[in-house]
């Protein structure tokens, strides 16, 4: 390889790195966010639950099942109009940072109540007995007690909206997939190919030994956190 | 002190609705340690769960205090539920926080102050005999240390009352003793009132000073440990209470009467139990009495013997020991006679 090409294929590769990073950080950011909520609004409403609502629960239930059977790319199309709304325009990286979070809320949300629901029964009754609220549970009881289980659910979730980045080019978008599709297979580059799915490869497994860890670790990273800044 | 009145709770459910509490009532004096025994699905939890609030009652009441609970807004129940500590059978502990944050917890949510919780959450370790666990996990515990820390967390907050549901189901003999001795100690400590829930017999006999016996809902007998213990009313508290080891079946005792005789159970109980009735009653009446089955046990403070015995003689002079015995205050039950 002349260090000519391997100058082309790094400014080929390098900006495309950072908009798939910048992709994925923007929608696993606001999808994990916004997915959360909206298991926990799950989880409390359901039957049984603290604030037992069936028609919320099956409002939001419903959504985010229609969200999660809709086919990426097809949900991509539907959203447009909201699409337009939040990001300016249908196309470019923007727009997809929009369509990505869409589509990973409702499964960020499932994943979320599932982790909330191997929280023990019998410890939230107990927080309740002490004279809990709500919120007070939730954020004291729920979620670090699930912490370890959303963190590898948390994993996943960014895993796959690696996966979908891939597409970024379906709206004009740029990144990894799109130059890995446009120069690797259309214009037969095959380094172009190996280098940008090598890449993304190191992306998947970086996220997956950083998830490993962090969700292994959670009880004493939080306690070095809050005691830093308890300290500060 | 506790005053439930008429409490019914009813479980709806699709296809029918399960009664749970059928018109409970009772009523706990400050201090004292009240048991309620049952077998499964006897409503016991259901009682408990009412009395701490995190179920609502279909009808009746609940005065803990002197305040009527069944009748608070749900901010006020919360700050109520100060008033009421709970142990749970299966602990439920939270498994993210060190033995430390979790006795904090509950000052947590009630908004105490840092350094006061710090100094009250290392008094409760010392009480519980913990403070080398301080840092520890639940998940490190053995059965017994996790109860402990369950139960320092149940007194953060000075509760005047405690509720333990089923507390020592889950432990081992031995460690059902010792945390059994600790509550005890606890409430001699601090005057606190409590509302045990047991399946155990042992517990009532070594800790409570009254009983209620729950069946399908409704409290079928109450009493003092010790009255309940030697003269259950009922068939079920009598499944509970009477010594299996003493064999009372009809049907053995009478296999062996040898004519002319009687054999009887005789309660010795509390100062009673030393003094020689028996010698006493064969030099008086000139009866042959042979011991048959004994035993001597301690139930909520109280020695209580128990004796069965064979007395052969005259029927004269049988009834003359027989009502000698019930005059001296000992109470009898004759198991079999063939006179
Ligand atoms: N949340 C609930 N929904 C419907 N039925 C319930 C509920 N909780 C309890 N029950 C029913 O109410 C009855 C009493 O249950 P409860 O848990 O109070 O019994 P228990 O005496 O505590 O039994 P155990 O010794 O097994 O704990 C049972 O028939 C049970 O099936
Ligand atoms: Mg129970």
């Amino acid at each position: 390889m002349t260090s000519n090409r391997a100058a082309e294929l790094k400014a080929l590769i390098l900006p495309a790195t950072i908009d798939t990073l910048t992709m994925v950080f923007y929608s696993s950011f606001f999808a994990i966010i916004i997915g959360t909520v909206l298991g926990i609004v799950l989880y409390l409403s359901k039957p049984g639950s603290l604030r037992p609502n069936r028609f919320l629960n099956f409002i939001i239930g419903a959504i985010v099942n229609i969200g999660r059977s809709m086919p990426f790319i097809i949900l991509i199309i539907i959203i447009i109009p909201f699409t337009k709304l939040i990001a300016g325009s249908s196309i470019g990286n923007n727009a997809f940072i929009v369509s990505l979070t869409i589509a990973a809320i409702p499964f960020v949300a499932r994943i979320m109540e599932a982790s909330f629901a191997e929280v023990d029964s019998g410890v939230i009754e107990a927080a309740k007995a002490m004279g809990a609220s709500v919120f007070q549970i939730v954020t004291r009881v729920l979620l670090p007690e699930s912490s370890q289980s959303i963190i590898s659910n948390i994993t996943i979730t960014v895993i796959n909206i690696v996966g979908y980045s891939a597409m970024a080019g379906t709206v004009g978008g740029t990144g990894l997939g799109p130059v890995a599709i446009r120069y690797g297979y259309v214009k037969f580059q095959a380094d172009t190919l190996f280098f940008s799915v090598l890449i993304l490869i190191i992306f998947v497994q970086l996220i997956q030994t950083i998830g490993s860890y962090a969700s292994n670790n959670i009880v004493n990273l939080t306690h070095t956190i809050s005691k830093w800044v308890k300290k500060y | 002190m506790i005053i439930v009145k008429d409490l019914v709770k009813i479980y709806k459910s699709k296809d029918k609705d399960i009664c749970a509490l059928d018109g409970v009532c009772l009523e706990i004096p400050k201090g004292q340690i009240f048991g309620v025994i049952g077998l499964s699905g006897a409503g016991k939890s259901s009682l408990v769960r009412c009395i701490s609030s995190i179920e609502k009652p279909t009808s009746g009441e609940i005065l803990i205090g002197g305040k009527n609970i069944s009748k608070l807004s749900e901010k006020k129940l919360r700050t109520a539920r100060k008033n009421i500590g709970m142990v749970f059978q299966h602990f439920n502990l939270l498994m993210n926080r060190t033995v430390f944050e979790n006795i904090a917890f509950p000052l947590e949510i009630h908004h105490i102050s840092r350094s006061e919780i710090t100094s009250r959450v290392d008094e409760l370790l010392e009480l519980v005999g913990l403070t080398d666990k301080k840092n520890s996990y639940p998940a490190t515990l053995s059965g017994g240390q996790k109860q402990r820390v369950g139960i320092a967390r149940s007194l953060a907050i000075r509760p005047e009352i405690l509720i333990c549901d089923e507390a020592t189901s889950a432990l081992d003999p031995l460690t059902t003793h010792s945390i059994l001795s600790l509550l005890k100690e606890i409430n001699k400590k601090i005057q606190l009132t409590m509302l045990v829930i047991t399946h155990e017999m042992s517990v009532i006999k070594d800790i409570c000073e009254r009983v209620a016996v729950m069946e399908s809902g409704k409290i079928i007998e109450e009493g003092n440990v010790t009255d309940v213990f030697v003269k259950p009313k009922t068939a079920l508290a009598k499944s509970f209470f009477e010594d299996k080891n003493l064999l009372l079946s009809h049907d053995i005792y009478s296999g062996i009467l040898t004519g002319n005789s009687y054999v009887v159970k005789v309660n010795f109980i509390g100062d009673n139990s030393v003094d020689p009735y028996i010698s006493n009653a064969i030099k008086k009446f000139d009866v042959d009495i042979a011991i048959l089955a004994g035993n001597i046990q301690q139930v909520a403070g109280t020695i209580i013997g128990t004796l069965i015995i064979e007395i052969r003689g005259s029927g004269e002079k049988i009834k003359d020991t027989t009502s000698y015995f019930t005059s001296e205050g000992l109470l009898m039950e004759v198991v079999a006679n063939d006179i």
